[in-house]
């Protein structure tokens, strides 16, 4: 009795189970090494007028490899501006450190952190999203890799909603219904608000007779939420390397325009080849590790560049 | 009976509890998948019906049709949706659904819409018109509480436990790495964004005075809460409206636990063979006011904790003797393979901040090193050195050992104001060394016994400098150095080897070199610089230079009361200069240029106090240079640079009286101030795509340097006499490097193919003639590496170098004659496998194997096999290595220098292996 009464205890709480350790995900490692150093806010170029802007909650939990080990979970702030049809969806933590960044060249160099603001958990995820730009119907994304965006566009995505019933969600005080789809190799679960008529959502979600308030996806991985929802007027910006960069030291932004394949593939290679990007723009690299109680300091060469590969990043688009 | 009723029961209520569990275990949360809409259960044996529902949408107060309104065709109750539409240009809208239901709900939506519905009849056709009202959208404000901007001077910074992995995390220089754009390099320097970090600070004390090699490798990362990176940090807050500055710095901030207590950390290792030991102990004290960090460390491992002791800025510059005893040429390989040492090293350091707790202006450093070092080596060498018209060439044979050994100390002092009006830094330093080397060689035959001591090396220097910030952005500073040394040495050859030449008695029995150098010496410097917007940079400097040295030397056997003048040496040296640079930049979108020329007047006085002769030299020099970039495309990229450099010799390379520097070398530089003319070219062509992760870069120089001196050798048996000569001689070289990299994404390797070839003329003196000569070398690899799977490495490297020498023979015929000299072909490879088990328990092997084709008289191929494994416990570290396990004996290398050629046998460490253990105290 009591053997049963103990292995019913022992199987309700999971966390009496010990020797777990937590650690920075592969995913937010990947970003570090591999995000721009700031892309220049002199090269913003203004593309049209927002009305609403909703903030999001970014989370990605990566999944750990074994029992013993755990990461952190990661999140950001994501923004959505929403214009009439044009919409902008950046990240609030690249803003944040491109806006430092460029303030304390503006005002003099006493030394200014424009990354380390970020608490534990914390990454900036520069990827941009503009439904309906440069056209009706053209999705555009920009990918900030080291010194580069990179940019691809493609059609406005045809999501095929199904409808769940009797689910339904609060969030921000709003009364949220359900709708499911599959896109790219993942399934979603969203939750919109028919209550806000407008046709938006984070990321390349859109096309609900509501404002996405809430997108979850199925292996627990991805999730969205809207924390904050404004009535606001702005100027929805673009980066345009047209403009001249500010000052010495201010790595010249580069677009390159790319297709969506190849976007998949350099999302690919921020975690199975971190240090490549910075190698290609011909910087001497060196790395130190520990080897047993031995700091061991090597340069990155094509001789040994691939043990710098880090564990497989999910990602959200799987084909 | 009773009890086994009861025991029934209970098994029973066991049994029904059992059973709830169960129910309740399956009960599940809602999936979220995607579900076909099902008719509602109360309507049971409803038909299917075939509905087209439409409708328009007009504003209520025009009649204008309303387009772009959301439609919604929902059940009747409202709670689920079938489907939605939008309205057409017109303001109409159309469904078609096959449904059971009775009656469904249709809904509009809209910008600036008020909400409406009504429910109708599901009918085979059934039309639903709207008036849509006006009503502005209201929306509940919800907004995020913005994070504050932070400002210069408010505690930002990283949590080091979002980084920490705490399997493998152990000094801060794990985590460190970790974070955006940091590297730890070659030499222990920590980069930030590829720029080395120009502080380091602990609590916003600079604590280490540029030694923070030693608290990257011994800090704990469980002590750190949070780490600081200063981005584009301005050490010097005077600057901070005027200068950008590009580099970064670190400040690590602690946890409160660990403020104000001892911390400690221990490691230590045992192995055979021979037996050795590797000891560390750091501690460490931080307080609020006051901070102190002292390691201890002993090995005769091989481990060289030197670099950890070197000073990344602030440096202290050390003397060298010119006298010493023969040493082998280091091997080109790992130097742990061939190092036999025991060193110990002590490091202390202090830092304390006057002023209150919060005032980081106004701080005073205490640092003192000492380091016990002892070095043997073991090899046999011989050396060939080629002569003219056609002599053979003479070749020397020896066998070494020698012993190095140096006991030094250096202390230093520092104070430090700085606050937004002034930055003012002034240093003392202050050395002393000992050297005590000894060494036998067997030299074609002969033992000769060599022993120098250095009885100490004394320096003492002073840096002043001051920053300050003028009206008009113009940033002036101004450093300040003074230095004073003395050196004195000492160099005992025992037999005395050349009488004839030296004319002594035959009976004495060892030759003693004494050299005493004595020098004082200051460098001045003012700079001023200003940069405009529109991308001009100007930037001027001043300086005004003094060099007083001192050198006497004599050479005699010992005992003998004095030297013959023509081995003696009492000079005074007398160097002053005042230099004055500008330079100009400029920057325009992708191309940028700067140039810049520095003009130099030098006046130097020689004083030979023993021939009582002196000279002087009065020089103006005006050394050009230029650079420039510019990017083609977004992905090519072209630089070139060029510079014109006229030098001086220094005065106290001259002396007249002859000076044994080894024992088989004399030399005297009884002659003009050398003066020289030196050009340098560079031009590289860059192309990087991130995106096919391709590189590819080719570079040439050529270089050209002139020169009205040169040091001619004569060979008197195996004797070097050195002399110089008034001869005007030119040497220049051209190289060509080129490199491509390519990954292979798909089978996730890299490889990458570099290339180059270097050629050089130049011409050598040897007995009276001048032999023109030319090298060229081609050196070609192959890197390659690949992730075979997601824990295991491959990593491959290939290196050959074909080299030559030519001599040019101009014979009296006119006829040139070429003598090549045998091609050297030499390769390297390396091997290394690596892996990781579980994260805790790591593993490698690694294969490096040497070939030289001109070895003579040893193995021309050399193999090394050796191992590593290590394991991470919570608390304590365990680390086994295998060195050396193929039992390689010796290192063969062969090599030329211009028309010299040189093989050693070099003596390694033997098969050993090593256990480590590294834990914390307290």
């Amino acid at each position: 009795m009591r053997y049963l009464l103990s292995l019913i205890l022992m199987l309700s709480s999971p966390c009496l189970l010990s020797g777990q350790s937590t650690a920075t995900s592969p995913y937010a490692v990947a970003l570090q090494r591999t995000n721009p150093i700031s892309r220049d806010v002199v090269s913003k170029k203004v593309i049209g007028r927002y009305g609403y802007a909703v903030t999001y909650r970014y989370s990605v939990s990566m999944p750990s490899p074994d029992t013993a080990t755990s990461y952190y979970p990661d999140y950001d702030l994501m923004r959505l501006e929403i214009g009439s049809g044009l919409s902008r969806y950046y990240s609030l933590a690249a803003d944040r450190c491109d806006s430092l960044m460029f303030k304390a060249r503006q005002e003099g160099a006493d030394g200014v952190n424009n990354s380390s603001w970020m608490d534990g958990g914390r990454i900036a995820v520069y990827e941009d999203c503009y439904q309906n730009w440069p056209g009706q119907g053209t999705l555009t994304v920009r990918m900030g890799i080291v010194d580069t965006e990179y940019e691809y566009s493609e059609m406005m995505p045809d999501f095929q909603w199904a409808f769940i019933p009797d689910t339904s969600m609060t969030v921000l005080g709003y009364q949220c219904m359900a709708a499911s789809t599959e896109f790219r190799g993942r399934r979603y679960t969203v939750w919109f608000a028919p209550d806000i008529p407008i046709s938006a959502g984070p990321w390349k979600f859109c096309g609900l007779p509501g404002l996405i308030m809430a997108v979850e996806e199925s292996t627990g991985v991805f999730s969205w939420e809207a924390v904050g929802l404004e009535r606001r007027s702005g100027d929805i910006h673009i980066f345009d390397p047209g403009y001249d960069s500010y000052g010495e030291g201010v790595p010249k932004m580069k677009i390159r325009r790319i297709n969506r394949r190849q976007a998949l593939e350099l999302e690919r290679k921020r975690w199975a080849d971190p240090y490549g990007f910075k190698l290609t723009l011909g910087i001497d690299l060196s790395v130190g590790h520990y080897e047993g109680d031995e700091l061991v300091i090597e340069k990155v060469t094509a001789a040994n560049r691939e043990k710098f590969a880090l564990p497989e990043v999910p990602a959200l688009e799987l084909e | 009976m009773n009890m086994e009723m009861n025991i029934m029961t209970m098994k029973l209520k066991t049994f029904a509890i059992l059973i709830a569990a169960a129910v309740l275990a399956c009960i599940s949360v809602a999936e979220t998948f995607a579900l076909p809409l099902q008719a509602q259960r109360d309507t049971v044996r409803q038909s299917l019906v075939h509905a087209v529902v439409t409708g328009r949408v007009t504003d209520s107060g025009t009649g204008e049709p309303v387009p772009g309104a959301n439609v919604m065709l929902q059940t009747a109750d409202g709670r689920a949706l079938y489907g939605f539409t939008t309205t057409d240009s017109d303001g109409r809208y159309r469904f078609e659904y096959s449904l059971r239901a009775d009656s469904v709900r249709v809904m509009i939506t809209g910008f600036n819409i008020r909400k409406a519905w009504r429910n109708v009849p599901l009918v085979a056709s059934v039309t639903a018109d709207f008036q849509a009202e006006y009503e502005r959208l209201q929306l509940n404000e919800v907004t995020v509480t913005a994070e504050p901007i932070r400002r210069r001077g408010d505690t930002l910074s990283y949590l080091v436990d979002s980084y920490i992995d705490t399997l493998t995390d152990r000094a801060i220089g794990d985590v460190l790495r970790k974070m955006p754009g940091i590297d730890v390099s070659e030499s222990g320097q920590i980069r930030y964004n590829n720029r080395p970090i120009n502080k380091f600070y602990i609590e916003g004390l600079d604590l280490m005075g540029g030694r923070y090699g030693v608290a990257v490798n011994n800090v704990r990362a469980r002590d750190i809460s949070r780490v600081e990176v200063l981005e584009n940090h301005q050490p010097i807050k005077a600057l901070k409206d005027v200068e950008f500055s590009p580099d970064a710095a670190i400040n690590l901030r602690l946890k409160d636990g660990a403020k104000g207590s001892l911390i400690a950390t221990l490691s230590l290792g045992g192995g055979y063979k021979p037996w050795m030991w590797n000891g560390e102990l750091a501690l460490m004290l931080f307080t609020g006011n006051y901070q102190m960090m002292t390691t201890v460390k002993s090995n005769n491992s091989g481990d060289d904790v030197t670099t950890e002791l070197t000073s990344f800025y602030d440096a202290f510059a050390k003397e060298y003797s010119q006298l010493g005893i023969h040493t082998p040429a280091t091997p080109d390989t790992d130097r742990e393979r061939y190092m036999d040492n025991l060193t110990h090293a002590v490091s202390i350091n202090n830092i304390v901040r006057l002023g209150d707790s919060t005032d980081n202006d106004n701080t005073l450093n205490i640092n003192a090193i000492y380091l016990h070092d002892r070095q043997r080596y073991n090899s046999s060498s011989l050396t060939t050195y080629y002569l003219p018209d056609g002599q053979p060439p003479l070749e020397i044979d020896e066998t070494t050992s020698a012993t190095e050994l140096s006991d030094g100390a250096e202390f230093k002092l520092r104070y430090n104001l700085n606050n937004e009006k002034i930055y003012l830094n002034e240093q003392i330093a202050f050395g002393a060394e000992w050297n005590r080397n000894s060494g036998s060689v067997l030299s074609d035959g002969t033992p000769v016994e060599q022993a120098m001591t250095v009885n100490p090396q004394l320096r003492l220097q002073n840096d002043l400098r001051f920053v300050k910030v003028l009206d008009n952005d113009i940033r002036l500073s101004f450093n300040s150095r003074i230095f004073a040394s003395s050196l004195p040495s000492t160099l005992r050859i025992t037999p005395l080897l050349y009488p004839e030449i030296f004319g002594y008695d035959q009976n004495a029995q060892d030759a003693v070199q004494l050299m005493d150098s004595r020098k004082i010496n200051t460098v001045n410097t003012v700079f001023l610089r200003k940069e405009f917007h529109g991308g001009f940079g100007i930037n001027f400097a001043a300086g005004a230079d003094a060099d007083f040295q001192g050198m006497t030397s004599s050479l005699a056997p010992s005992g003998t009361d004095t030297a013959p003048d023509s081995l003696s040496n009492d000079m005074d040296y007398r160097s002053l200069a005042a230099r004055a640079s500008i330079g100009l930049s400029y920057r325009y979108r992708s191309f940028h240029i700067g140039a810049g020329a520095a003009l130099s007047y030098n006046d130097i006085f020689i004083r030979d106090n023993i021939r009582n002769s002196s000279r002087s030299l009065g020089k103006f020099f005006v050394n050009p240079n230029i650079s420039m970039d510019v990017e083609i495309t977004p992905n090519l990229k072209f630089l070139a640079s060029g510079a014109v450099i006229n030098t001086l010799g220094a005065p106290s390379s001259i002396y007249s009286g002859y000076i044994m520097t080894d024992y088989r070398v004399i030399g005297s530089r009884d002659g003009d101030i050398a003066r020289g003319l030196y050009q340098r070219y560079n031009a590289e062509l860059r192309y990087a795509d991130a995106l096919l992760s391709l590189f590819g870069s080719v570079q040439a120089s050529y270089t050209r340097s002139r020169s009205n001196l040169m040091y001619g050798t004569e060979y008197i048996g195996s004797l070097s006499r050195i002399q110089t000569y008034s001869i005007d001689n030119v040497s220049q070289g051209w190289s060509i490097d080129g490199k491509i990299e390519k990954r292979f994404d798909a089978i996730s390797t890299t490889i990458g193919i570099p290339v180059g070839f270097t050629r050089n003329w130049m011409d050598v003196l040897r007995q009276g003639e001048i032999m023109p000569v030319s090298t060229w070398s081609l050196p070609v690899g192959l890197e390659l590496s690949s992730r075979l799977a997601p824990t295991i490495f491959l990593e491959y490297y290939i290196r050959y170098v074909r080299s030559a020498s030519e001599i040019l023979h101009t014979g009296p015929e006119a006829a040139e004659t070429t003598e090549v000299l045998t091609p050297i072909n030499a390769l390297h490879q390396r091997l290394r496998l690596s892996t990781t088990f579980f994260k805790r328990l790591s593993a490698s092997i690694t294969g490096e194997h040497y070939l030289n084709d001109a070895i003579s008289g040893g193995s021309r191929n050399i193999f090394f096999l050796d191992t590593s494994i290590s394991y991470k416990a919570r608390k304590f570290e365990y680390i086994l290595e295998g060195r050396n396990l193929l039992g390689t004996g010796t290192y063969n290398q062969r090599t030329y220098s211009d028309i010299t050629n040189f093989q050693y046998l070099y003596r390694l460490r033997p098969l050993s292996v090593m256990f480590k253990i590294r834990f914390s105290l307290g």
